[in-house]
């Protein structure tokens, strides 16, 4: 099925909302899901995978930064996008000197990519992600969306920092793109969780209502 | 001082240097949201003002009705080098099936503003989808999607009398105003059709809302013609077309409801831009110093055509007509005070404005449109000001002190609102769960506040109040965040409102006084809707482009006649000059 950048993101904002994710990180992660769609990844599968273990009740675990020498260390032992995920971006968008994340692992890269290319253009801000062996090291954003892949192809033991302030970033257009339709679906179903039954109080007051309509 | 707080707009807009704006506080009150009239940079005022200097022509290149106007037309404008298409399809409905309600499923007109002109196999495609409107599926050469139901009552008595060689009947005609009436205007991605972030790229479609503004405009085209067009099958060859006059007096009616109110709250940077361009448009007039004799004589005409629109406004709504008997009663005062004492020399406009300081809302925001009239020279360049891809940021680094002070500057209101009563939270947003629209509940009787939308403004800043009461003064808002994110939302508000502070509604949206229509109506005005018509405190019905010139005008009429119709006056109103 096609759909517009727009829907995607709303389906995909309700959809977190309805699994117990607050305003500020279902608005992030729509964005996020949104974006990786128009980028030609498949925001929404990644999306529907994070939000079933969201639904086992997660919640945000206490994150304490510690001085390290002469930096400032944000250990996570779990990093879940929406929760620890936001957070860290937040914490090292604050630009404090020798901030740094250590990230034992990693849920849901391509979700935690999404997040990290949208704030990188909102902030005009680059970040560096280095495998703990150095063996790997990711820009984001980057010149293309190459670097969302290979990202998502990490799982554990990655450190972030903050690169340099760009000031023009690689970007893309939002699009319509295509989505099976069973992922659809599924998205809409739990979308649908956020609705309310109308009242009749409430039906008798919407816009039309009372009067002949063949005046 | 944060870098993002240094750019503070409070000392620019849009380039430019602003002048002494009136305190937010004042401005964003329901109540005067709630009294503001359409105005020269509502955006129909835009777009025919960008129709008008370009000379536009409408073209019909496809006109297939059958004897009693069932079938399809198409209607292409060349806007900005690029043609746009509105497909109409007309259907007959049964009287029964025939609601304004949202969840009506068949109309008698429904329609497709189209990229490009459209060829016969997308004709044939959209007729399926475009007549099932919600129940349809689209792609990115559907701009927007809209539909309209008839009058019956007007648009039957137009037909028959142009059919028997007359002109309608004025009073029918004024007390209607518009041949059909639309249920909504669906854009932005809705459905499949194009996205807002493409659409804004396409030329002549830039600023606020210029699609659905011109997807109504042909839409009024379309009746126009529907109506000559069954007069003529009925009369024959003793048919005769709508006179000028009364072409231009009818628009298109809509009736709109909660569905449209949400949108202030959830766009604070746009809703920022809309009302500074107003405000800026209003300082800048009134820090005009000399007005010549022409400009002095239009503000009179202006507020003589003002009165006799008002006279003219009728509505059943108990509240809104007593706002109408006292703002007629205020205009005859102001215009003779004028007559017995003209302006003062020095700043006229200054002194007009002053003129109505102890006057209701409605008087003093009738004022400001007809303030921002006077000087188009000053005033329209700041639509290109009216659009923003901003969105709400925020801003990790900033110190809590800092995060304090912004509270304490920019939602110091809060502090007037009893939290220890259940009126406070009276209310409750939601999206019902028929149509997806959004509606009101009231939180202590009715089930759902759960999945209330984050409206409750001010319940959330007192507590965070109570939590920044802990925080260390230097801390970051981030670290505070790190223990703290239930409250990552609300800064972030706070943080975008210190940079659009006319973003924020100084009231509480959750409490039990808020009255949705005063929402509905700062929005209208801005779209340029006149006549606004109260149903009830939560839906209105309302006319677009009454006393707009209509298609065949916008090659004609010089640029600066196209552009006059503030406060549309009934044909056979008597002259109004002062």
């Amino acid at each position: 099925m096609q759909l517009s950048a727009n829907e995607i993101y709303q389906t995909a904002r309700k959809a977190c909302l309805a699994s117990g994710y607050p305003h500020d990180r279902a608005e992030d992660i729509a964005h996020a899901v949104s974006w990786l769609q128009s980028a030609g990844f498949d925001g929404c599968a990644a999306l529907l995978d994070m939000l079933a273990e969201a639904e086992k009740g997660y919640v945000l675990a206490g994150l304490h930064p510690k001085r390290v020498g002469e930096n400032i260390v944000l250990d996570i032992g779990y990093l879940h996008p929406a929760f620890e995920g936001i957070a860290a971006i937040d914490w090292l968008l604050a630009g404090q000197k020798g901030a740094e994340i250590k990230i034992d692992r990693l849920s849901h890269p391509l979700i935690f990519a999404g997040l990290l290319w949208q704030a990188g253009h909102i902030y005009q801000q680059a970040f560096i992600l280095a495998s703990w062996d150095a063996q790997e090291i990711i820009h984001l954003p980057n010149s293309d969306v190459g670097a969302v892949a290979a990202l998502s192809c990490l799982k554990s033991q990655i450190s972030i920092r903050s690169g340099d302030r760009q000031a023009s970033l690689f970007s893309v257009p939002a699009s319509h793109s295509v989505i099976a339709d069973s992922l659809w679906d599924r998205l809409l179903e739990l979308a649908a969780h956020t609705y309310v039954p109308e009242s009749e109080a409430s039906r008798l007051s919407g816009a039309g209502a009372g009067l002949v309509d063949n005046d | 001082m944060t870098p993002l707080l240094e750019q503070q707009i409070d000392k620019y807009a849009c380039g430019a240097s602003l002048p002494p704006l009136r305190p937010v506080d004042g401005v964003m009150r329901l109540s005067r949201m709630g009294a503001f009239f359409p105005h020269r940079l509502s955006f129909m005022r835009v777009l025919i003002r960008r129709l008008a200097r370009q000379k536009a022509v409408m073209q019909m290149p496809v006109c297939a009705l059958d004897e009693n106007g069932f079938g399809h037309v198409v209607l292409c404008l060349p806007l900005s080098g690029r043609i746009y298409s509105l497909i109409a399809y007309s259907r007959p409905l049964e009287d029964g099936a025939r609601t304004d309600r949202v969840i009506a499923t068949s109309w008698d007109a429904s329609f497709c503003l189209f990229d490009g002109v459209p060829k016969p196999a997308d004709i044939e495609r959209l007729a399926d989808e475009v007549t099932r409107q919600e129940a349809g599926r689209y792609d990115e050469r559907a701009l927007t999607l809209s539909r309209a139901n008839k009058s019956v009552r007007l648009f039957q008595h137009v037909t028959e009398a142009l059919a028997a060689g007359r002109q309608p009947d004025k009073e029918q005609l004024v007390s209607t105003g518009y041949l059909m009436r639309t249920t909504a205007v669906y854009g932005n991605g809705k459905f499949g059709i194009a996205d807002r972030d493409q659409l804004v790229k396409y030329d002549g479609l830039e600023g606020a809302f210029q699609a659905e503004m011109l997807t109504v405009f042909l839409i009024r085209e379309f009746t126009l013609f529907l109506a000559e067009y069954c007069a003529s099958q009925k009369g024959g060859g003793t048919a005769v077309p709508l006179s000028r006059e009364n072409r231009r007096y009818l628009g298109v009616g809509n009736s709109t409801g909660l569905g449209m109110a949400p949108f202030l709250v959830t766009h604070p940077c746009l809703l920022n831009s809309w009302i500074m361009a107003r405000e800026v448009a209003l300082a800048r007039v009134i820090q005009c110093q000399k007005a010549s004799p022409y400009k002095l004589q239009r503000a009179k005409d202006l507020l003589a055509r003002a009165r006799l629109h008002c006279l003219d406004w009728q509505v059943e709504d108990a509240i809104q007509m007593q706002r109408i008997h006292i703002l007629r009663g205020e205009l005859e005062r102001l215009i003779a005070d004028i007559s017995a004492r003209p302006l003062a020399e020095i700043a006229p406009f200054a002194d007009l404005y002053q003129r109505a300081e102890n006057a209701s809302e409605e008087l003093q925001e009738l004022l400001v449109s007809v303030l921002i009239e006077l000087m188009p020279e000053e005033v329209d360049a700041l639509a290109d000001c009216m659009a923003t891809d901003a969105l709400p940021r925020l801003v990790p680094q900033m110190p809590i002190s800092e995060l304090k002070s912004l509270i304490a500057e920019h939602y110091h209101w809060v502090e007037d609102i009893d939290f220890t009563q259940p009126a406070a939270d009276a209310q409750f947003w939601y999206v019902s769960a028929a149509k997806l629209e959004p509606r009101l509940g009231l939180r202590h009787s009715e089930p759902g506040a759960e999945l209330e939308m984050p409206f409750n403004i001010a319940g959330y800043i007192r507590a965070l109040n109570i939590e920044l009461a802990e925080a260390g003064e230097d801390e970051s808002v981030a670290s505070f965040l790190l223990r703290a994110p239930r409250h990552r939302n609300i800064i972030r508000r706070i943080q975008t409102i210190a940079k659009f502070p006319y973003g924020e509604i100084h009231d509480n949206l959750v409490g039990q006084d808020c009255r949705p229509i005063d929402l509905l109506r700062c929005k209208l005005s801005f779209f340029g809707a006149s006549k606004f018509d109260p149903k009830s405190d939560k839906w209105t019905r309302i006319t677009l482009y009454q006393g707009a010139p209509t298609a065949d005008e916008l090659a004609i009429n010089p640029p600066e006649i196209s552009d006059d119709w503030l406060f549309p006056l009934h044909p056979d109103s008597p002259s109004p000059q002062s």
